[in-house]
């Protein structure tokens, strides 16, 4: 007998999510909308996204002006001396404004140039499919050391593992979805003890690719959101961005 | 689509409004920056970026062994 988790849905509201983390829920749409995954829509469909646009880069690393974000919320803060706009993205978060009888309507717009964060535009875009092979590559991989810092930190990294947990009863068998990471040696081996990704070179460029040209290939937008995180949080502090924009 | 405004003394308030409507889940500062459910409206902290992404969230969690395949 199948049992299907039945998980306890209950309205979430999530205040303070950043331009790049609110792109990051758009993409993680994509990619499990994809393949209609129950339980991630079921979370989402009760999840109500409030964001607060930053007025300035958050740390040394955002490139989240190079990446074209898009307008994704049900409301954005924008702060002001005195007070916030608030830009309503859809008619559930504007609901949620005129119950509250706190805030009032205004006619005045927000500017594009609010919707920017200054200096974050750091990374030129560039067709990466032509450089694959590129000697320029090696100098980040020679650092890596695999740890899988970058994908557990990214907000769009996606991939996982299902296991099925199968006691020695074999009275009820759970099948467990856990994060994994695309940097790990293990993540591409098959069956016959065969790896796709053997090298750490193969890995390395795979993320890269992945987030900046697969994605896009795919779906029509590129997967990294410029957050910088993968290179804040990389212990041996990996800039990726300096070498593409040197390709 | 309209543009509201809000004062920002009244921030508190309207975060305790939206603790009523469902669970808040907001940046709180502790030993790092992450998204949790905000109990108390000055724990808001918007200093700095998170370091935990956000989509753990939209994913049941319970007991997580760390990775033991690491290379």
């Amino acid at each position: 007998m199948i049992i299907p988790v039945v998980a306890p849905i209950k309205k979430r509201i999530f205040f303070g999510l950043r331009r790049c983390d609110l792109a990051a829920i758009q993409h993680q749409d994509i990619a499990f909308g994809e393949h209609n995954d129950p339980h991630y829509k079921k979370l989402r469909k009760s999840t109500i996204l409030i964001g607060y646009q930053c007025t300035k880069k958050l740390h040394h690393w955002c490139f989240c002006g190079s990446m074209d974000l898009p307008d994704f919320y049900d409301l954005m803060f924008f702060e002001q001396e005195h007070h916030y706009q608030i830009d309503v993205g859809s008619a559930q978060g504007e609901t949620l404004l005129k119950k509250s009888k706190l805030c009032r309507k205004t006619v005045v717009r927000i500017s594009k140039e609010q919707k920017i964060v200054p200096d974050t535009n750091l990374l030129q875009r560039k067709d990466l499919g032509k450089h694959y092979s590129s000697k320029a590559w090696d100098s980040l991989v020679k650092k890596c050391i695999s740890c899988a810092a970058c994908t557990t930190l990214c907000p769009t990294c996606y991939c996982h593992e299902i296991k099925d947990d199968v006691p020695v009863s074999l009275k009820e068998v759970q099948r467990k979805r856990t994060w994994s990471s695309c940097q790990l040696k293990e993540f591409s081996g098959v069956a016959g003890n065969y790896t796709f990704r053997e090298s750490r070179s193969s890995r390395f460029k795979h993320r890269i690719f992945h987030q900046l040209q697969y994605f896009r290939e795919k779906h029509g937008v590129d997967l990294c959101v410029g957050c910088g995180r993968c290179i804040k949080h990389c212990p041996p502090r990996i800039d990726f961005i300096k070498v593409i924009n040197k390709l | 689509m309209a543009v509201y405004v809000l004062k920002k003394g009244d921030l508190e308030k309207f975060l305790l409004f939206l603790g009523k409507q469902g669970e808040l889940i907001a940046p709180v500062k502790k030993d790092e920056v992450r998204f949790e459910p905000l109990k108390d409206p000055t724990d808001l902290y918007l200093d700095e970026q998170t370091y935990i992404r956000q989509n753990n969230i939209f994913f049941h969690r319970s007991k997580c062994s760390s990775p033991s395949r690491m290379t």
